[in-house]
């Protein structure tokens, strides 16, 4: 919103904004301005000083034209600038004939855009100045030719006198939106007025002598307009706006179009409320009505296209068609143009929220939707920017007002809001005498009745929609006594306050993040929404997609899986550099549950309409253009982040194979036997999907941080008193037997003959003393078994390897021998490899 | 005899000499003094001697082994010094690279997140988390943010489409799910729904901070779709704004080192009333003003202001008896200007050239 300083200063007594703002700070205008509406809460983002180069240019009259000898386009111009003729060279073809003004900026002049004027040659033929169009002097759009001043304008006068506040401060504010009054110049002046004492005196207007014609304006929707007010104009003659006015509009970002929409469009900024001009020749009937569009009735806005309305949207129609989207847009049929010389005016309240749905389906943001969707004025406000426009018209299009009419419809009622002063210091912690609150609220127009000097009674004003009930008036009267004037203190001591506790999940995805930091990955943050050809590599099945209705960067899945993230983060890589990328995310996936999930508490019913969310962490190892990354890298990084929450985990045989990874290359990670992820090499398809150099190994590993199970306190064991002996064992077994299931069947077959060997020595002797020698534990109770070596040389049948073991064994009170260790690892490795052949029967040792 | 513990005596010095290790010197040792040594032998034929020449003979053998030991023993003094003298020639320069496992690091993004988080709840802040994708109920309508009003434009919504079960048409849940209208489930555009969920779920006193991601639409240079949001929220009886602001100047101890000067200035939001920007005196220059500060001595960091009675009625507590305040800021701007990250896009690009700045 862009607010004139010399505007703002016709809202106030001559001269007394300009000295009351110079008495309230010296820091200059645009230091004061932002400091004095920033802390009202309209906060200046910019302040201009506009109009300065203006100041040289004066009126010039033009006494001789002729050609110039070398160039077609070029005049030679003899010019009276109020002292003496000068001679000037133009390119203007718009040259007004001799005796017309021109806007002349002569020698020494310094254009607003920061031209300096010199005497100079155009191809042969002295120039002393330059005739200006309005786009040079900033004043405003139009460059296509010179600026025709008017003819009665004396020559060597100068333009800052023939147009007064032609040189200005303009202010950009950030109006938010619970302030529609801010939207226009009076509800600006209101604040500044009330901050420092200045009484408002806005432009005087009168009412028509014509007579109250009800007829003109039926109201068919009073819920949708709450009042409307139109006033009959005959005999205008529409043309170009005078100079003060065109300027008006340029310096508040708006262009000049014609003397009648540039008074409405002067309103909008002046008042706040915007206005609508129809031609009542084109009005069937000339009289309008204001009602809800019937079904996929058609209409066609003055900016040309054609819209199917819906009964919830609200037009102005004549006795037949629609002639307006009410408060939203003209329509073309009866928009107002060069022949138009008998109009309707109107002003009206429309209810904000029908604006507001209208203007989004149909796909318009204007200058007038903007205002009525915040709420205009529908009081005296409302009358009063009619009759400025009215007065407007009459003075810049001539004509007389021959009928006007004020329809009623459903008006919001004035809130009564009790005001308790004391509230105020309770809200705040600093109280507001009652003297400024008076001067506060009297300012903005609140009517107060004072029941006792605590309690007070107020009606707000029907230019402030947004005040409603006490905290509003509150805020009000911070506002002007001054936020900054808010003390600190705490109102409980730090030292009473009950301790803070942090929240599980968070807890966990953290520490896993620092166990993979560790691991020497970085951390990435990747956008939580794909592109759905990512993730159809993905085993949630499309129905079960959330999926975003407006996606940005053609992102319109929320993320399944976070591998598609690293993957893209990783082709940034590879596309960039050479090195390693070594990476990890801490995020959510989402997905829609496959039946709808239960769920309690206070939050329930709206618990149950939401995507499911979960925790994962998720890692990716690339090892770099040269290669030298293991796959087991990666079930390292899952063990080492897990240990980091005191879990042993360890990479198993998946229960069933992730599709997105190589189905030859994966493991699940168990904790305990429970999955709590899984790890493995990146599946080639997805490789090459996302245009990494063929063969590129990627290796990735993703935790489900909900399923990772509650960190156990460690119970300590005693230490072996004997030293173990270790048997090595190399077994040749098929590839795609894992180490796993190996170990799992020694350890099994470890308990097997462990039982049998005490069984048969009870038999034999009574005494429990075989079985004494066993497969020993280490310090974390498991079975000692270590996968040595993985051989896949020569010597190993095709289809095979050999895994290379060592198994340890120990008893309780004495050493082990070495005959008696012997023959409990043959009988073991006998018993595990029967056990492995029933499904790998090529299962030998070596 | 004693002729042969001289010719003994003379053999083992001169073996002696060509001794250069420990292990040598141990075996010369055994090979003399052992139980079947040599001179130990000559001993054990002592007893061949007469009489009168056992004593001056025994002496002599003392004489002899004694020799032989402290030769021994200056032997392995010697030996053991020359050895230390040779550890100590070694050289190593461990200047040369480190080594050490990769060095991992967090995203500048969690490791302001986890300072912000640990700040807060040591001034007794507990750590309140809510869904990413959420109802408009609380992320709007309970927030004092109605339907169709223009305070929704001031965040860019993603809009989610709703999902009906198949095969679950009967299921009650289901046809709440169905009844869901377009626009109602959204991508929470702030950390503010969590404050209605607290509210609902816990009875004040209720001092929370949530901390998370948000989505708006909104990408260019300085707005990510996606991006992170803290949120404070405190509500009981007798709070006020005096307590908000000595409370985010308490912060700015614990967060910056130093108690900064915090500025409210007044503002819009629809969840508070009075509503504020809030400003802390710039933590890189103390308020001196500098460059990051634009010479004004503050930064901006967020909005704050005091909790809405509309807000506490939708959440079943009543304004009359309890008050509170809440404030929010953005976390991306403030890790961007704290590591000063020339560029927002380095920050979810996942370069690991970038991401291993911040160790």
């Amino acid at each position: 919103m862009k607010i004139s300083h010399q505007w703002l200063s016709e809202m106030f007594a001559e001269g007394a904004l300009e000295a009351a703002l110079a008495a309230w700070s010296a820091e200059g205008k645009a230091a004061a301005y932002t400091r004095l509406l920033t802390g009202l809460g309209l906060e200046v983002e910019a302040v201009h000083t506009v109009g300065e180069g203006v100041r040289s240019i004066v009126v010039g009259e033009i006494r001789g034209k002729s050609p110039h000898p070398k160039a077609d386009k070029l005049t030679v111009v003899e010019l009276f600038d109020g002292t003496g003729v000068v001679q000037v060279v133009c390119g203007a073809s718009n040259l007004p004939p001799l005796g017309g003004k021109v806007a002349f900026a002569p020698v020494g002049a310094v254009l607003p855009g920061g031209l300096a004027i010199g005497a100079r040659e155009l191809r042969g033929v002295p120039s002393q100045g330059m005739i200006c169009s309005e786009a040079e002097l900033e004043i405003g759009a139009d460059d296509s030719g010179i600026l025709v001043l008017p003819e009665d304008w004396r020559a060597g006068d100068r333009l800052v006198d023939r147009v007064p506040g032609i040189v200005d401060t303009v202010l950009e504010l950030g109006v938010t939106p619970n302030r529609p009054d801010a939207l226009g110049h009076i509800g600006v002046a209101r604040d500044v007025g009330t901050k420092l004492g200045l009484p408002l005196r806005p432009p005087h207007v009168d009412r028509p002598e014509a007579a109250n014609t009800p007829g003109l304006v039926t109201i068919a929707a009073p819920e949708l307009c709450g009042r409307y007010l139109g006033y009959v104009l005959e005999g205008m003659s529409v043309q170009p706006s005078p100079l003060w006015m065109r300027v008006r509009l340029h310096r508040v970002g708006l262009r000049a179009i014609s003397n009648v929409v540039d008074v409405t469009n002067f309103v909008l900024m002046e008042c706040g409320q915007p206005l609508h001009a129809f031609d009542r020749d084109r009005l069937a009937e000339g009289r309008v009505v204001v009602r809800r569009a019937e079904r996929e009735e058609p209409m066609t806005t003055l900016d040309g296209t054609q819209k199917l309305l819906t009964t919830d949207d609200l037009v102005i129609a004549d006795a037949g068609a629609p002639q307006a989207l009410a408060g939203v847009m003209g329509g073309a049929q009866s928009m107002v143009h060069a022949g138009t010389h008998h109009l309707l005016l109107e002003a009206a309240w429309f209810a904000p929220p029908g604006i507001r749905a209208t203007a989004r389906r149909h796909g318009y943001a204007t200058d007038s939707s903007y205002r009525f969707e915040r709420g205009v004025d529908h009081g005296v406000g409302l009358e009063r920017a009619a009759l400025r426009a009215l007065g407007l018209l009459l003075e810049l299009a001539g004509g007389r007002c021959t009928a006007w009419t004020d329809a009623a419809g459903e008006r919001p009622q004035q809130p009564t809001i009790p005001l308790r002063l004391p509230r105020v210091a309770a809200l705040l912690g600093v109280e507001v005498p009652a003297d400024t609150a008076r001067a506060v609220l009297g300012g903005l127009e609140v009517q107060v009745r004072e029941d006792s000097p605590e309690a007070w009674t107020c009606v707000a004003p029907t230019h402030r929609p947004d005040l409603r009930r006490e905290v509003d008036l509150i805020e009000e009267l911070m506002r002007f006594h001054g936020l900054d004037k808010v003390p600190a203190r705490l109102t409980v001591p730090a030292e009473a306050r009950a301790a803070a506790h942090s929240d599980p999940i968070t807890e966990l995805g953290d520490r896993l993040a620092e166990g993979l930091r560790d691991a020497g990955l970085h951390e990435h943050v990747a956008m939580a929404f794909v592109a759905e050809s990512k993730i159809e590599f993905f085993t949630v099945p499309p129905e079960r997609r959330v999926r975003v209705e407006n996606p940005m960067r053609a992102a319109g899945v929320m993320r399944t899986h976070m591998l598609p993230g690293l993957l893209d983060a990783l082709t940034h890589n590879v596309a960039r550099h050479t090195r390693p990328v070594r990476l990890f995310e801490v995020g959510r996936t989402y997905a829609w549950p496959e039946r709808p999930v239960p769920k309690d508490g206070p939050t329930a019913a709206i618990d149950v309409l939401l995507p499911r969310e979960r925790a994962v962490a998720a890692a990716l190892i690339y090892g770099g253009a040269k290669g030298g990354a293991s796959a087991r890298e990666i079930t390292g990084a899952a063990v080492q982040a897990l240990a980091r929450v005191g879990l042993r985990a360890r990479p198993v045989d998946p229960p069933a194979p992730a599709a997105h990874l190589h189905p030859g290359v994966q493991a699940a990670l168990a904790v305990d036997g429970a999955v709590v992820g899984e790890a493995g090499e990146v599946h080639p398809d997805l490789v090459r999907a996302w245009d990494l150099p063929e063969g590129t190994r990627v290796y990735y590993a993703e935790i489900d941080i909900e399923a990772v199970p509650p960190r156990v306190t460690a119970t300590a064991r005693d230490l072996p008193r004997f030293p173990s002996t270790a048997r090595d064992l190399s077994l040749e077994i098929p590839l795609t037997l894992s180490a796993a299931r190996v170990v799992a069947a020694l350890t099994a077959a470890a308990g097997q003959v462990h039982r049998t060997a005490i069984e048969a020595g009870q038999r034999a002797s009574g005494k429990t003393t075989a079985g004494e020698v066993r497969l020993a534990t280490d310090s974390f109770g498991e079975p000692a078994v270590e996968v040595l070596e993985d051989y896949r040389g020569a010597g190993v049948p095709v289809g095979h390897r050999a895994l290379l073991l060592r198994l340890h064994y120990a008893a309780e009170q004495r050493s082990v021998t070495d005959d008696e260790a012997q023959a409990l690892h043959n009988a073991i490795v006998a018993a595990a490899c029967e056990s492995l052949r029933a499904s790998a029967p090529t299962v030998r040792p070596r | 005899m004693p002729a042969r513990l001289a010719t003994q005596l003379a053999a083992f010095q001169e073996a002696l000499a060509g001794v250069d290790s420990e292990a040598a010197l141990y075996e010369l040792q055994v090979a003399y003094l052992g139980k079947k040594g040599t001179v130990t032998a000559l001993r054990g034929e002592m007893g061949k001697l007469p009489p009168e020449e056992r004593k001056g003979f025994g002496a002599e053998w003392n004489r002899v082994r004694d020799a032989i030991e402290a030769a021994l023993e200056e032997r392995r003094t010697y030996l053991k010094d020359q050895a230390r003298r040779l550890d100590l020639a070694r050289v190593e320069d461990l200047t040369l690279p480190p080594l050490r496992p990769p060095a991992g690091t967090l995203h500048p993004l969690s490791q302001t997140r986890r300072r912000l988080s640990e700040s807060f709840q040591r001034l007794g802040f507990s750590l309140a988390v809510g869904p990413h994708v959420e109802h408009s109920k609380y992320n709007f309508d309970d927030l004092n943010v109605p339907k169709d009003h223009p305070a929704r434009d001031m965040a860019d919504t993603f809009f989610v489409r709703p999902h009906r079960h198949p095969g679950f048409d009967d299921h009650s849940d289901n046809d709440a799910a169905m009844r869901l209208r377009a626009g109602e489930l959204v991508l929470r555009t702030h950390t503010s729904p969590v404050q209605v969920r607290t509210m609902l779920a816990q009875k004040p006193p209720i001092r929370i901070v949530a901390l998370g991601t948000t989505f708006r639409c909104d990408d260019d240079a300085t707005h990510s779709p996606m991006f992170h949001q803290i949120e404070g929220l405190y509500v009981d009886r007798g709070v006020t704004m005096a307590d908000l602001k000595a409370t985010l100047m308490d912060f700015t101890r614990d967060f910056y080192g130093r108690r900064l000067d915090v500025r409210f200035r007044p503002s819009f939001f629809p969840f508070v009333e009075p509503g504020a920007e809030f400003d802390i005196g710039c933590p890189f220059c103390g308020g001196e003003g500098c460059n990051l500060c634009k010479r004004t001595g503050y930064i901006e960091i967020g909005g704050c202001g005091m909790v809405h009675p509309a807000v506490f009625e939708a959440c079943g507590i009543d304004p009359e008896v309890y008050t509170g305040w809440a404030f929010g800021f953005g976390v991306d701007r403030m890790t961007m200007s704290q590591h000063a990250v020339p560029h927002l896009r380095h920050m979810f690009e996942g370069d690991v050239r970038f991401l291993e700045q911040f160790p």
